[in-house]
């Protein structure tokens, strides 16, 4: 996921989680809105890859931050801020997913341009495969609707770690289980995308 | 090193930056070569999504909704102090009335005490459940249930209904047929 460009210049921007944090919880709004401007993009792109819907990825990521406002006084800060604003993140998107009565179509962002430059994408195009006449839209979609075979908490380590880079470790106190535990369910969950996305990883 | 523990252990590592154990293994093992190879590719794959770029205007707008209703509760907030003596005052109505109504057994009870007790009222109180007999038969009749002998000046409340004619005796002292709200 593409960063948005945060504002380098703003007066907070120097300034620790921790003391955001609790300048947040004595009701200093400005500070709160720098934990936002900090982690939204982070955020956004877990519940994306999640929900493969951009408009719910947006109504989830503004329950998510309203929820951890309301939440911060409860905050121990026993792990960082951005650790257990995942943690409330992974648990409303699959609260979301399990209220929403009908499946939602994909609703997909557009992709950089720079995707055409990665060498990955360019080791993909290049081989003899079906990569070479789909489009990064298709591609896009095929990954999604991949992503959406697997369970909720399969899916969550996918995202975490293979899109978004996360360490195990890290993983395991977001989701509440042990290293081992991410471990098994990468596992389990690549054997499983290798099967839906084997024209294009093979 | 197994090939079942190796392909457990080596989805930590991307890239082919494996420890030596496990380099050393896939070296030797042309199946676990293919597995990693495989692994990695799906991931190179996966890590494609990082380019999907969100809608700048859409981010702004849950930033501003975000701020807005934080900055709404917060004046709610401020807000509800102001309106804390009234809401202090009705949350405390329940308790004014049974004070009240403690206060005014209490002065009923000092009332009995101060006037003449009447020749017709028994002294002496039953020991076990005994129907009490009042001036007016037709009333209903008051029962009186007791687990030992009330001890000197113990206030006794011998109620049949909270409209019918109530008595009430402190120990030896005689009651006094008292109506409550009839």
């Amino acid at each position: 996921m593409v960063e948005e460009h945060p504002d380098a210049t703003g007066p907070l921007g120097s300034v620790s989680d921790e003391e955001l944090v609790r300048r947040s919880v004595q009701r200093d709004l400005a500070a709160y809105d720098e934990l936002v401007r900090r982690y939204q993009g982070k955020i956004y792109g877990l519940v994306y890859n999640m929900t493969a819907n951009k408009e719910d990825a947006e109504d989830v990521v503004q329950d998510v931050f309203l929820k951890a406002y309301r939440s911060l006084p409860r905050f121990k800060g026993q792990s960082s801020f951005y650790t257990w604003v995942y943690r409330i993140a992974i648990n409303r998107t699959i609260n979301f997913r399990k209220k929403r009565t009908r499946r939602a179509a994909l609703s997909l962002d557009d992709a950089d341009e720079g995707i055409e430059r990665d060498p990955a994408y360019v080791e993909l195009s290049s081989r003899v495969s079906p990569v070479r006449e789909v489009s990064i839209g298709e591609l896009q979609e095929r990954l999604n609707k991949a992503l959406l075979t697997l369970s909720e908490k399969h899916r969550t380590v996918v995202v975490l770690h293979d899109i978004q880079g996360v360490p195990h470790e890290e993983i395991a106190k977001m989701v509440g289980c042990s290293a081992g535990t991410v471990r098994s369910r990468l596992f389990y969950a690549r054997q499983k995308l290798q099967v839906e996305l084997k024209d294009f990883a093979p | 090193m197994n090939c079942a523990r190796f392909r457990k252990s080596s989805i930590t590592y991307a890239d082919g930056f494996l420890p030596d154990d496990l380099a050393a293994h896939m070296a030797a093992c042309d199946a676990c070569r293919a597995f990693y190879e495989k692994g990695e590719s799906l991931r190179r794959l996966l890590a494609l999504k990082r380019y999907e770029r969100r809608d700048a205007v859409r981010a702004a707008a849950t930033r501003a909704t975000i701020h807005q209703v934080l900055v709404e509760e917060a004046y709610k907030e401020q807000a509800a102090p102001a309106a804390e003596p009234a809401g202090a005052l009705v949350a405390a109505l329940p308790f004014l009335r049974y004070g009240l109504a403690a206060a005014l057994v209490a002065l009923l009870g000092f009332h009995a005490l101060l006037i003449s007790p009447l020749s017709s009222v028994q002294s002496d109180l039953p020991e076990a459940l005994t129907p009490v007999r009042t001036a007016s038969p037709s009333r209903p009749q008051p029962v009186v249930v007791r687990d030992a002998p009330a001890a000197a000046y113990e206030p006794l409340m011998l109620a049949s209904s909270n409209i019918g004619p109530a008595r009430i005796q402190y120990g030896t002292v005689p009651s006094v047929l008292t109506s409550f709200g009839e």
